[in-house]
C-alpha cells in the first residue's frame, strides 16, 4: 500500500482498504461497443465544427439585423422580458448609476470593496458581493454546509444556511437560494428602477421557490429591489430558463443550456451544447432571441460592464484551471485578445473589474497571483500568495468570478 | 493494475482489406478491451466522480476517445494511464461547470456500489471523508492509493509534477485525519474505537 520508500503512514493503508471496500461489489460494465462509437462520432463531428467556428463566427456578424424579432429567446408564446435600455442612450437608472463601481474581493481576511475601502474580516469567506451598503459572502462550517453571511462594516449581522453562492448582476444587487429553495434578492436601492413601470411593493411579492432541479446562473442587470421585476436565469432539469423572483413566472429558454451572463445593454451569453471537450455558445437578445453570432472556439464567461467585450477561454475546461483568458468582441465573437499566465500556472478565476480591465487569479507551483489584465491582454501583477495550489478558499476571492 | 489489451486474434484477416478491415479489426481489439477492462475503469470512475451516473458519463466520454485515438494510443501499452487521465480531466471538467455540479447536488440515484458486506462502517465513513476532498485531491488519493500507481505514475496521468502528487498526497491525508473521528483513525489502538 505504500508504493514507495516514504515513511509509513498508516493513513495510506486506511484509505486504499476504504476505497478498495467501496467498489469490490462493483463489475458493472454499462458500456457497448456501439454506445463507445457513437459518442466517439459526436466528438469527432464537434471537432470538425471547431475547426470551422472561425468561418461561421464571421458570418453570423451579419446576421442579427436579418434574424431581428424571430423567436425569443422566452419563446414565441412566452411574455418577454422588459426591454433592455438602449446602450447608446446615457440612462439615470438606479441599476446604472452602478456603472462606476468597480470589483470588490478577499484577500485572505481583508475586503477590498468596490470603493477603493478596505475593511478586516473575522473568517475567511469563499465568494462575495458588494451590495454598498451591506456585504454578502459564503463559507462552509465544519459539516460542509454552505452559510452565507452578511456583513454590515465587517461585522456579521446575520448568518443562514443556503443553497448555493449569492448570483450578483454587478449594480448592488443579487439573488441568494435559501435552504427552502426560495429566491432572496437583496440590493441597495440607488435611485429609480430602470423600468418606468410602477415597481411592485415589496409587501405585495409571494414567495418564489425554484424547482429542485433549478441552478441559478446569472441575475439580470434590470433586477433591482424596487424594480418591477427580477428576471434570474436558471439551468433547469431539461434547459434553461427565466424566472422571475418577484411574480415567480417562469419562460424557458429555448436551446440553451445555461445563460451564463446577461449585459446591460440586453444581450445573453448562452451555452447552446456541451460534450466531451467541446462546447458550443451563443450571444443572442435577451429579449427576443435574435442570435449575433454563434462559435464553438471559446467558453463564455462574462459580459465587461459597457457590454462591449465578453471574457472567455478555451471550449474545454478542465479542473487544473485555463491556459489563457480571452477577451471576446461582444458584437461579432472575435477574440481581440489573450492572457496567458506564466508557464507551469492557469486561470483560476477572473472578472471584469471596469470596462477595460479584467482582474484574474492564477494559480500554479508557485502559488497565487491577482493580476490585472488590459483589453490588449497585457498584465499587472497586483499581489501575491504563496498558499499551496489547492488552497480552500483561494487566497483571492473575485465578486462575480467566473 | 496496467492492462495490456488482449493481441486481435486475427478473425477480420479473411480477405477483408483496405478502411473496412482496419475499423473491424478495430472495433475487435476494443471489445477485446471493453471486456476486459471496462470493470476496473468503472471502480475508477466511481471512486473519481463519486456516483454511477456521472462515472458513466466520464467513462463514456473517456473510451469514445480513446477509440479515436486507438491506433495510437493501443500501441503503445499505455491504454489504461490514457484512459485514466481523459477520466480525470473530464471529471474535472464537469465539476467545474456549473451545471454538471448541480445535477450532482440534486440526483438521487440507487447506488450500487453500495460499502462491502463485510465493511464495520468505519470504510463507508472513510470513503465519505475521502469523497467531500476536492476533485484534484480526491483524483491524486484514487490514483495513489487506490490504483495503487506510483508518484511519477501519478504525476504523468495528472500532468503535473512529481513534488505536487508529494504535496497534494500528504495535504489530502492530513485533510482527512483532521475531519475524521478519533474512531476512524487507523493510529487509535483497536480496542479504543
Amino acid at each position: 500500500m505504500n508504493p514507495t520508500h516514504e515513511p509509513h503512514d498508516p493513513w495510506e493503508d486506511a484509505v486504499g482498504e476504504s476505497l478498495e471496500s467501496r467498489v469490490r461489489d462493483l463489475h458493472a460494465a454499462p458500456l457497448t461497443l456501439d454506445a463507445v462509437k457513437g459518442t466517439a462520432h459526436g466528438i469527432r463531428r464537434r471537432r470538425r465544427a471547431v475547426a470551422a467556428g472561425s468561418v461561421l463566427a464571421a458570418a453570423a456578424v451579419v446576421l442579427p439585423v436579418a434574424v431581428l424579432g424571430v423567436g425569443g429567446l422566452g419563446g414565441d408564446d412566452a411574455p418577454a422580458p422588459p426591454a433592455a435600455s438602449d446602450p447608446a442612450q446615457p440612462t439615470d437608472s438606479g441599476s446604472t448609476g452602478a456603472d462606476t463601481r468597480t470589483l470588490a474581493y478577499l484577500q485572505g481576511t481583508t475586503l477590498h470593496r468596490y470603493d477603493g475601502s478596505t475593511v478586516s474580516l473575522d473568517d475567511r469567506y469563499d465568494s462575495v458581493v458588494d451590495l454598498g451598503t451591506a456585504v454578502l459572502a459564503t463559507k462552509r462550517d465544519e459539516q460542509g454546509n454552505l452559510l452565507l453571511a452578511t456583513l454590515l462594516d465587517g461585522e456579521v449581522e446575520s448568518e443562514e444556511p443556503v443553497l448555493d453562492v449569492p448570483v450578483g448582476n454587478g449594480s448592488a444587487t443579487a439573488v441568494v437560494v435559501d435552504a427552502d429553495r426560495t429566491l432572496q434578492v437583496s440590493g441597495t436601492v440607488v435611485s429609480t428602477p430602470l423600468s418606468e413601470s410602477e415597481p411592485t411593493s415589496p409587501d405585495e411579492r409571494q414567495p418564489v421557490r425554484l424547482d429542485r432541479n433549478d441552478y441559478v446562473t446569472a441575475l439580470s442587470p434590470e433586477c433591482a429591489v424596487d424594480a418591477p421585476t427580477c428576471p434570474v436565469y436558471v439551468q433547469g432539469a431539461e434547459s434553461a430558463a427565466v424566472v422571475d423572483a418577484f411574480t415567480g413566472e417562469r419562460t424557458p429558454v429555448p436551446d440553451a443550456i445555461e445563460v451564463v451572463d446577461v449585459s446591460r445593454d440586453g444581450m445573453a451569453a448562452v451555452l447552446t451544447s456541451y460534450e466531451g471537450e467541446e462546447s458550443c455558445w451563443a450571444v443572442r437578445d435577451a429579449a427576443t432571441g435574435a442570435e449575433a453570432w454563434a462559435s464553438c472556439e471559446s467558453s463564455l464567461f462574462a459580459f465587461s460592464p459597457d457590454s462591449r467585450h465578453l471574457s472567455g477561454t478555451h471550449p474545454y475546461e478542465d479542473g487544473l484551471g485555463d491556459a489563457w483568458l480571452s477577451i471576446i468582441d461582444a458584437d461579432t465573437g472575435r477574440e481581440t485578445a489573450r492572457y496567458e499566465p506564466p508557464t507551469g500556472a492557469v486561470v483560476h478565476s477572473s472578472a471584469w473589474e471596469d470596462d477595460e480591465h479584467l482582474l484574474a487569479v492564477t494559480v500554479g507551483d508557485d502559488g497565487w497571483q491577482l493580476v490585472r489584465v488590459g483589453l490588449d491582454g497585457e498584465d499587472e501583477v497586483l499581489a501575491t500568495d504563496a498558499a499551496a495550489p489547492d488552497a480552500f478558499p483561494a487566497p483571492f476571492v473575485l465578486e462575480g468570478a467566473s | 493494475m496496467q492492462a495490456v489489451p488482449r493481441p486481435h486474434t486475427g478473425a477480420v484477416a479473411r480477405g477483408v482489406s483496405g478502411a473496412r478491415s482496419r475499423e473491424q479489426r478495430r472495433d475487435e481489439e476494443f471489445t477485446d478491451y471493453l471486456h476486459a477492462r471496462q470493470p476496473a475503469l468503472m471502480r475508477t470512475a466511481y471512486l473519481l466522480a463519486g456516483d454511477l451516473h456521472t462515472a458513466e458519463d466520464v467513462l463514456q466520454t473517456a473510451l469514445a476517445k480513446l477509440y479515436l485515438a486507438w491506433d495510437k494510443v493501443a500501441d503503445r501499452g499505455a491504454t489504461d494511464a490514457y484512459v485514466r487521465r481523459i477520466m480525470v480531466n473530464e471529471h474535472n471538467s464537469l465539476w467545474r461547470r456549473g451545471w454538471k455540479r448541480r445535477e450532482r447536488a440534486t440526483e438521487i440515484l440507487p447506488d450500487a456500489a453500495a460499502p462491502h458486506q463485510h465493511d464495520d462502517g468505519t470504510g463507508d465513513a472513510l470513503w465519505q471523508l475521502v469523497r467531500s476532498l476536492p476533485p484534484k485531491a480526491r483524483a491524486v488519493v484514487v490514483l495513489r492509493y487506490y490504483e495503487q500507481l506510483t508518484e511519477a505514475e501519478t504525476a504523468d496521468v495528472l500532468g503535473i509534477s512529481i513534488g505536487t502528487v508529494k504535496s497534494q498526497c500528504s495535504r489530502a491525508l492530513a485533510n482527512l485525519r483532521d475531519r475524521a473521528p478519533a474512531d476512524l483513525d487507523p493510529r487509535t489502538p483497536e480496542a479504543d474505537r
